[in-house]
């Protein structure tokens, strides 16, 4: 028996360690740890509510606009304000193409290097790549000449001796199955996406005025002016034509390269709807909905829980059975690290007790990690694009149930496959796909809306802090990239006074809790195979399926000076 | 590298505002913004820590100048000039920001966008720590560094009317852009 660390893990955003056990070959526990502080909740404490969600959403860089989302929401909830149509469709707008955008990232930029072996494509005769692209998709680039091109663009990068942004693939591992030619087709589709991705996102700075983090969120709807007759209004008819066209372009993408792409690539990896399964337990809030946040029968995307991987059952979902557990995390609660705590209630009092770097392994009967663990009624849940899907096909999702029961036809797999690392990947490009359908809608109604005259964009009703009460509290919800994501607040004298935030990271990436039970990450990776201990790339597949963000997860906000790690490559 | 678009300069600056020295680029940026130097159709972009996400901000520029804290091992306050593969040759650990720049430059590459000319500007750091100040050495330089910039942007307007004086019917055309 052998321990494997993997610290720090690459290609995520923040920073996260993986302790692995492995004998026999095979995976048999595994600890996820995320190595830095969380603070910002410490932050939040004596500031006005209606400014919290420009602190919160620099919680993190990459999804920029969940935490925004998720503390509007929050203090609407304890003041009791429900916002306008139009500011719900400008909050769906946003959150939706960042939706998209992330996972286009991470399938393309964060992920695929770790099925796709960019050296092995240099090797591939780009006639017989132009003739796989044609026979999946109508995707217009596909001429051997343009896949030449790509080719002689990465020799010259790999001739450099700059690996650059493809230097943290283990080239050459024997678990890359793919054919030459179709990981010349990846690379191609790798490079494509940063150009896609980079375009999409000016939905962000059309309606928020800026990317990474829109500036135009308010409690009480958006600042985000309309005006049909204004062409300084950040929407008027020119920049809704340009919203359309955007939301056009991400579309063809997704179902001309996207999908396309994930089935193929899949299919030379079946192995992998076998590998990953984890708890088996799934949740989410749910989310996107033009009326109250109160009433989840509106939800396009659904509110439900799925325990034990049956499938003909979805559980509802209460948000008060959320609780914390700090057993096996560097913090302690008044009342003792055996007891969890509900958010409203949460407490945020950091306690280091692992080793004193450098360090060879965490104490991992004890404490090691600065992610909490949370539980639903006491049970462990994965979140993320994963139990969205599948919650939405158990509750019967025409849309959902075609798109899923079409990829896996096309692969020949049960429905039972979707429980396992390529499970979580299928499922986030089938989640890009109906939520760009989605995007079409709102924004044609955002333009319905403006051609009727119909511009309100905010609620002042309670915008004055003397029309609040002494003291009160509220939560916000938010289906981000990564899952489920909620902000508990509670006001008192117009102050906050305490703020707890519960993000999708911290329910995958979290450590066992005071009965043992392990987090997702902890759960899925047992049984991994390893062909090389050296170079753990089957666990990284397996993690890197969760689309890892531990800034969210643990908050930065004090780095250890040595082991401040360079992250300028966020993407 | 030999810039083939319209001509079009763009000043770029790096760097954490919250790591002392690291700053020095976002700074100097801020400097020559409000510069009455500057020529008016420089664009000047506050790149902080972001890597790719500045791939947007880089359409259109011919001609980039990129000012950072970059460990050459000289004393603090030194400025020293990369040119070409020289930026691509920095051992990606001497900059906290290089990888994303490196990076950066390369996805411009794989991406076959037009090609720029890149100059790299850096600043020896006598600190990286937390702090919002520049320590004495590095603010001095600060205002040479404003110089060295001016001065790169100068050669680089006279190489391009220049290449405008030979090639003036073309020029008059609108088939190269101005100079300006």
């Amino acid at each position: 028996m052998s321990r494997i660390v993997i610290d720090p893990v690459t290609r995520i955003e923040g920073h996260l360690r993986i302790e692995v056990e492995v004998e026999g070959s095979k995976v048999t526990d595994a600890w996820s740890s995320g190595t830095m502080f969380r603070g910002i909740e410490k932050i939040l404490r004596g500031r006005d509510p209606r400014e919290a969600w420009i602190w919160a959403q620099r919680i993190c860089g990459v999804c920029t606009t969940v935490h925004a989302i998720a503390s509007v929401r929050a203090v609407e909830d304890a003041l009791g304000i429900e916002i306008p149509e139009n500011a719900a469709l400008v909050r769906n707008i946003i959150a939706g193409t960042q939706n998209v955008q992330d996972h286009i990232i991470h399938f393309y930029h964060l992920h695929a290097l770790d099925w796709v072996d960019v050296v092995s494509a240099l090797k591939a005769d780009p006639a017989k790549t132009s003739q796989i692209a044609q026979s999946i998709s109508d995707w217009p680039k596909s001429s051997a000449t343009y896949f030449k091109g790509v080719q002689d663009r990465v020799k010259v990068l790999v001739a450099s001796g700059q690996l650059s942004l493809f230097s943290s693939g283990d080239w050459g591992h024997p678990a890359y199955k793919l054919p030459p030619e179709v990981n010349l087709l990846a690379v191609a589709h790798y490079i494509e996406a940063l150009d896609v991705q980079r375009e999409f996102i000016r939905i962000h700075a059309v309606l928020g005025g800026k990317n990474p983090h829109p500036q135009t969120f308010l409690v009480g709807g958006m600042a985000t002016g309309m005006d049909g007759n204004e062409p300084g209004a950040a929407l008027n008819p020119a920049t809704v034509t340009l919203l359309k066209q955007l939301v056009t372009n991400a579309k063809t993408f997704i179902e001309q390269v996207y999908l396309p792409d994930v089935v193929a690539i899949a299919g030379f990896y079946k192995e992998w709807f076998g590998y990953g399964q984890g708890i088996g337990n799934y949740m989410a809030y749910g989310d996107y909905t033009l009326g109250s946040h109160k009433d989840p029968a509106g939800f396009a995307i659904p509110r439900g829980m799925i325990l034990g991987r049956d499938l003909g059952t979805v559980h509802p979902v209460d948000p008060g059975q959320v609780s914390e557990f700090v057993t096996h995390s560097w913090y302690t609660y008044a009342e003792g690290d055996q007891v969890s705590k509900r958010p409203s209630q949460g407490e945020t009092s950091p306690k280091y007790t692992g080793p004193a770097p450098p360090y060879e392994f965490l104490h991992t009967d004890d404490k090691y990690s600065w992610v909490k663990a949370p539980r639903y009624d006491g049970k462990a849940m994965e979140v993320g694009p994963l139990a969205r899907t599948l919650i939405a096909y158990a509750k019967g999702s025409e849309p959902v149930k075609k798109l899923v029961d079409g990829a896996l036809a096309k692969l020949n797999l049960p429905l039972t496959g979707l429980f396992s690392t390529m499970g979580r990947i299928a499922a986030r490009a089938l989640e890009s796909a109906i939520m760009v359908g989605h995007l079409e809608e709102w924004v044609a109604k955002l333009d319905d809306n403006m051609a009727h005259g119909n511009l309100k964009m905010h609620n002042g009703e309670m915008w004055n802090p003397d029309s609040w009460p002494k003291s009160c509290q509220g939560f916000g919800l938010h289906e981000a990239p990564r899952g489920s994501l909620g902000h508990w607040v509670e006001i008192e004298n117009k102050k906050i006074v305490n703020y707890q935030a519960v993000v999708p990271s911290t329910w995958n990436a979290g450590p066992r809790d005071a009965q043992g039970q392990r987090g997702a990450y902890e759960s899925s990776l047992q049984g991994t195979p390893i062909a090389d201990p050296n170079r753990p790339l089957e666990v990284l597949r397996t993690v890197h399926s969760f689309d890892p963000c531990m800034a969210c997860a643990v908050h930065v906000v004090e780095a250890d000076q040595a082991a401040y790690s360079r992250k300028a490559l966020v993407i | 590298m030999s810039p083939m678009g319209p001509f079009r300069i763009g000043v770029l600056g790096l760097g954490n505002l919250m790591r002392t020295d690291d700053a020095v680029g976002m700074l100097t940026a801020r400097l020559l913004d409000a510069d009455a130097r500057l020529p008016d159709s420089v664009t000047v972009i506050e790149g902080g820590t972001l890597g790719l996400d500045l791939l947007g901000r880089l359409d259109g520029i011919s001609h980039l100048l990129v000012l950072d804290a970059i460990d050459f091992g000289a004393a603090p306050g030194s400025r020293m000039k990369f040119v070409g593969d020289e930026i691509s040759r920095l051992p990606t650990s001497r900059s906290v920001h290089l990888l994303g720049l490196s990076d950066l430059l390369n996805v411009l590459l794989l991406m076959d966008a037009p090609a720029m000319e890149v100059v790299l500007l850096g600043v020896q750091p006598a600190s990286t720590d937390w702090g919002t100040t520049l320590t004495p050495a590095v603010e001095a330089a600060k205002h040479d560094l404003t110089d060295d910039v001016l001065m790169q942007i100068t050669l680089w307007t006279d190489d391009c009317q220049e290449r405008d004086r030979v090639a003036q019917p073309m020029a008059r055309q609108g088939e190269i852009a101005p100079c300006a």
